[in-house]
C-alpha cells in the first residue's frame, strides 16, 4: 500500500515536471548550444571580484579554446579575451597571434582587432 | 510563510493533497505567465531594417545600492546574447579599452555618443543595460531577492533605439532539497557568500529569448531572418 502510494506521487511529480518544460517551452524556447562556454562566466565573476585570479581565468579561457580540438565551437570573444589577458601580462606575440586568430573566425571583430594587434606591436 | 503554511498543510491534509495543492498553483502561476506574455508583439521594424551582426555590450549603469550587481551582470549577457546568434565583442578587453579611452564610468559610457562607441570597435549595435531594483529580503529562513533590469538597444550608425526590452524578476535561490533545515542553512550561507550569477543568467536569458518581447536570430543563428512569427506577428490559431 505504502509503495503503491510512493509510486502515485512519483508519477504525479513527473507530470508536474513535465507540465513545467512544456509551458516553458510555449513561453520561451532556447534553441541548442552553439558554442562551448565551459566555466566562463563563473570564471569572469571571480576575476572581476578578484584581478589576482588572473592566471586562473587565462586558464579557463584556454581551456575552451583547446576543445576546438574535439570538435566544439568557440565562442565569440573568447580568443581576443585571452589575447587581452596576455598582453596586459606582457605576452604579445601571443596576443597578437589570438587576434588574428579571432579577426579570421569573426570578420565582425576586424576594427577592434586591428586597434589591438597595433597596440601589442609597438 | 509559503513553506510554513505548505508544511502545516501537509500535516493536516497529507502528501497528496500538497502536491495537488503545487500543482494547481503552478499550474495557474504557468498559466498567468504565458497569457501576460500573450500581448502585442514588440515593434521590430527598426531592428529588421538595421540588421545588426554585432553587438557591442557595454558596462552596465547600477542605480542600486548592491556594488556587485554590474559584475554579475556583466559576467553571463555574453553567452545568451552570443547564442541568439551575434557576434559579442570581448566583454572585458572592451572594458579596459574603454577605460584607457577616458572612459572609465558607466555613467560616462552610457552617455557618449552611441556612433563614436560604434566606431571605436566596429560595431553595428551596442547594448546598455541599467540595473534600477536589486533588493534582497532576509525572510525568516529565505532569501528573496527582487530585481528590475533594463536593456536598451541602440544603432551605431544612426544613435537610434532598436530594441528594449525590461525584466523584472524575483529570485529565490535554490534549497537545493534538503528541507527545512537545508533552507535555514542556506540562508546563512547566502548572507555569508551569495552567487547571484544563476539570477543574472536567468534575467538575461528570459529578456532576450522571450517570444514578441525578445532579439530575434542573429546572423550565426539557424532560424536568422525566419523567426518572424516567433517576435514580429502572432502565429494564427
Amino acid at each position: 500500500m505504502v509503495l503503491k502510494r510512493r509510486n502515485k506521487l512519483r508519477i504525479s511529480r513527473l507530470f508536474i515536471a513535465l507540465f513545467v518544460v512544456v509551458s516553458l517551452s510555449a513561453c520561451v524556447n532556447i534553441p541548442k548550444p552553439l558554442y562551448d562556454w565551459g566555466k566562463y562566466e563563473n570564471s569572469l565573476y571571480k576575476y572581476y571580484k578578484k584581478p589576482a585570479r588572473a592566471e586562473s581565468h587565462a586558464n579557463v579561457l584556454q581551456d575552451i579554446i583547446a576543445a576546438e580540438a574535439d570538435g566544439k565551437r568557440v565562442p565569440p570573444g573568447l580568443r581576443a579575451e585571452l589575447g587581452f589577458m596576455l598582453m596586459e601580462g606582457g605576452e604579445n606575440n601571443a596576443a597578437i597571434e589570438l587576434f588574428q586568430k579571432e579577426k579570421a573566425e569573426w570578420p565582425e571583430s576586424a576594427v577592434f582587432m586591428d586597434r589591438l594587434i597595433e597596440s601589442a606591436g609597438r | 510563510m509559503l513553506a510554513a503554511s505548505l508544511i502545516i498543510t501537509h500535516k493536516i491534509y497529507g502528501e497528496e493533497f500538497v502536491v495537488k495543492l503545487i500543482t494547481t498553483l503552478l499550474m495557474s502561476v504557468l498559466l498567468i505567465g504565458c497569457v501576460s506574455n500573450d500581448i502585442t508583439p514588440y515593434d521590430y521594424s527598426s531592428l529588421r531594417s538595421e540588421n545588426p551582426k554585432s553587438v557591442l555590450v557595454v558596462p552596465a549603469v547600477n542605480r542600486t545600492v548592491n556594488v556587485d550587481a554590474p559584475d554579475y551582470f556583466l559576467s553571463t549577457i555574453s553567452k545568451p546574447l552570443a547564442e541568439r546568434g551575434y557576434y559579442v565583442y570581448p566583454i572585458h578587453a572592451v572594458k579596459r579599452a574603454m577605460e584607457d579611452d577616458g572612459l572609465n564610468d558607466a555613467d560616462l559610457v552610457h552617455g557618449a555618443d552611441p556612433k563614436r562607441l560604434g566606431q571605436m570597435f566596429g560595431a553595428d549595435a551596442i547594448l546598455y543595460v541599467s540595473i534600477e531594483r536589486w533588493d534582497a529580503k532576509y525572510i525568516v529562513i529565505q532569501t528573496t531577492v527582487t530585481v528590475d533590469f533594463n536593456y536598451v538597444m541602440k544603432s551605431a550608425k544612426t544613435g537610434e533605439v532598436i530594441w528594449e526590452g525590461m525584466q523584472q524578476m524575483q529570485y529565490t535561490p535554490d534549497d537545493g532539497g534538503g528541507g527545512l533545515i537545508g533552507a535555514i542553512v542556506n540562508a546563512a550561507v547566502a548572507k555569508a557568500a551569495p552567487n547571484y550569477i544563476p539570477l543574472t543568467q536567468q534575467a538575461n536569458s528570459l529578456t532576450l529569448n522571450a517570444h514578441h518581447r525578445g532579439l530575434p536570430a542573429g546572423p550565426y543563428q539557424l532560424d536568422y531572418l525566419q523567426d518572424q512569427t516567433k517576435f514580429d506577428t502572432k502565429e494564427k490559431k
